[in-house]
């Protein structure tokens, strides 16, 4: 017999935005090592085009003693997500001594600012925007007194199955860097809002690692899907003609579009970047799979709408 | 339902100053009088209630999100499962064999016809499913679709998995019925079930789903049956990476839907503008 849980859709956007919050701010709760930008400094910071708002996170670490998120079901069986931590690259995890890592530096920080950009498409048509900017350092993460350059990120994930037996799940990324990921917002016509980016991820190691506690015969045995040398490119919409959108509709349910290409954007669409994702080696356990890649992914529409389930 | 959390900031407030002015901040006790929605299902099937190879005791733990996705896409080349294989079926055992588990060219998720209508590839409910042995091993886990409609084109190269389907090539009319054994790891060509002709993998450019609910893509350490949703075929996925095409793609035309999943032509589906090729 299944055991069906249900989260809600509030939940889920809760916890969405939990995540985004996690790397976004928990940073900014430990900036008390900042070390601000004298004239001289901040004149050499240019931002990517134009003016901006340049800023380092300086010896950052966080642990999960300050943060815990727990969805408890009508069913009685909780989901909890604990033990977050965000360090610099090779510190002790699981509740040794860790170390704190930089994100960006004064030569190439954080950024924040506004950009201008304008095209003109096949029909002659001129299309100019002005958005937000909200980048990661385009060059490498200083790690502090480590490896420089990386940083690692984990979270801890516990699930009580029906059986009785317990999960603890951990979901590890080692030596990662988002270098040149970046997200420009604006507001559209019509609410909500309008972005577009590219996602620019890699990791050393990911791990998911379980270990199932109180389960006969064999306790505690850790099991783990790996993947090392790991490397994703995503463009994700574009600003001036293929923009994505998130709503909320009249049902609330989230609605998350990039627009479709059509004969007009076609041009400059096919020219554009395109995605991809690199796996050197896949390890399920004793089982090697392998190197895996995708090449040339290009997304000419995509709608996702989350309905109710049930 | 009660909900515990101490971060309700989001990125999207960070990321447009412009564009928050709907938005505001709900409390711990606003939130948790939030419930009714379920987006996101997990599901749990014990060990016994799905027979497996061998008679290992297998559980599953599924989780659905409730989504509608309509997708139009495509993607030059997807390799999964390259290099040698442990259990010895990759092309150091046999020449014939290729030198990944799934290789696939010239992918495209929908279509685009001569007036420039772009049509979607839809897919419901995806899912992620965890598998565990007895001791609590992970041993395997796949990605699904709850159901998937659309035409998908594809230049298979190398295919480890289940595929049935009937359709219309060059040759003429004719089935194709793969069934799930080792023997399909790495394979580049299938027996074509009425003439017994070998049939190159290559020829299955053009693929039509129609309501398909067991279309999935696994990585097993050990073979595994998992559960099965809906009505359709589904065999045992075989260790490594594992692509189950063999439920609910109907053959329009052929008056063969009932009996035959899977409509397939040599014919690549148009999915790009013209001139952009």
């Amino acid at each position: 017999m299944n055991t069906l849980l249900t989260v809600s859709l509030v939940i889920f956007k809760i916890f969405m935005n939990y995540l985004l919050s996690l790397i976004i701010f928990i940073p900014l709760s430990t900036l008390a090592e900042l070390i601000p930008i004298d004239d001289s400094g901040l004149s050499n910071v240019d931002g990517q085009n134009g003016p901006a708002i340049g800023f380092i996170w300086d010896d950052v670490y966080a642990t999960g003693e300050n943060i815990k998120l727990t969805l408890d079901f009508d069913s009685g069986i909780p989901l909890v997500f604990t033990d977050f931590y965000w360090v610099g690259h090779d510190s002790a995890r699981k509740g040794d001594t860790v170390y704190g890592g930089n994100v960006g530096s004064y030569d190439d920080p954080f950024f924040l600012n506004i950009q201008e950009e304008s095209i003109t498409l096949t029909d002659g048509e001129n299309l100019s925007r002005t958005t937000l900017v909200t980048a990661f350092p385009e060059g490498t993460y200083k790690g502090s007194d480590l490896d420089a350059g990386k940083m690692d990120l984990g979270a801890l994930m516990t699930l009580e199955h029906a059986s009785g037996n317990t999960d603890e799940t951990w979901l590890l990324f080692n030596g990662m860097h988002l270098d040149g990921t970046y997200l420009k917002s604006w507001a559209p016509e019509g609410g909500g809002l309008a972005m577009s980016g590219e996602l620019n991820f890699h990791a050393d190691e990911l791990t998911f690692q379980t270990a199932t506690v109180n389960a006969a015969p064999s306790n505690n045995s850790n099991t783990a899907w790996q993947i090392t040398g790991f490397d994703l490119y995503l463009p994700i919409g574009q600003t001036l003609y293929q923009p994505a959108t998130l709503t909320i509709s009249e049902e609330q349910q989230v609605i998350f579009e990039i627009a479709a290409v059509n004969s007009n954007t076609a041009a400059a669409f096919y020219a554009a970047p395109t995605g991809s994702v690199r796996a050197e080696n896949i390890s399920l356990n004793d089982w090697n799979a392998g190197t895996s890649y995708i090449e040339g992914i290009q997304l000419q529409h995509l709608k996702v709408q989350t309905h109710d389930l049930n | 339902m009660r909900l515990s959390i101490t971060t309700t900031l989001s990125i999207f407030a960070l990321a447009s100053s412009a564009s928050f002015a709907e938005l505001y901040p709900m409390t711990d006790i606003d939130m948790a009088k939030q419930s009714g929605k379920g987006v996101i299902e997990v599901s749990e099937t014990l060990a016994g209630q799905v027979a497996q190879p061998g008679g290992i005791d297998v559980s599953f733990t599924r989780i659905t999100i409730g989504a509608d996705i309509d997708i139009n896409a495509n993607i030059n080349r997807l390799v999964l499962g390259e290099g040698v294989r442990q259990d010895g079926l990759d092309n150091s055992d046999n020449t014939d064999r290729a030198t990944a588990d799934i290789d696939f060219a010239n992918i495209s998720l929908g279509t685009i016809d001569s007036s420039g209508i772009v049509h979607d590839f839809k897919i419901v409910d995806p899912y992620i499913e965890f598998a565990r042995n007895n001791t609590g091993d992970l041993i395997g886990f796949r990605l699904g679709f709850g159901e998937v409609n659309g035409t998908m084109g594809v230049e298979i190269k190398t295919l480890s998995g289940d595929v049935q389907a009937v359709g219309q090539l060059s040759l003429g009319l004719f089935s194709i019925d793969l069934d799930s054994s080792a023997h399909n790891v790495r394979e580049d060509d299938i027996t074509d079930d009425l003439l017994g002709l070998d049939i190159d993998l290559g020829n299955f450019q053009n693929m039509t789903f129609t309501g398909t609910n067991n279309f999935y893509l696994g990585l097993q350490s050990t073979a595994i049956n998992y559960p099965k949703l809906g009505t359709g075929a589904q065999g045992t996925a075989q260790s490594g990476f594992w692509l189950n095409l063999q439920d609910g793609v109907t053959s329009p035309g052929l008056g063969l839907d009932s009996i035959f999943p899977i409509s397939v032509s040599n014919e690549h589906p148009i999915n790009r503008f013209p001139g952009y090729f």
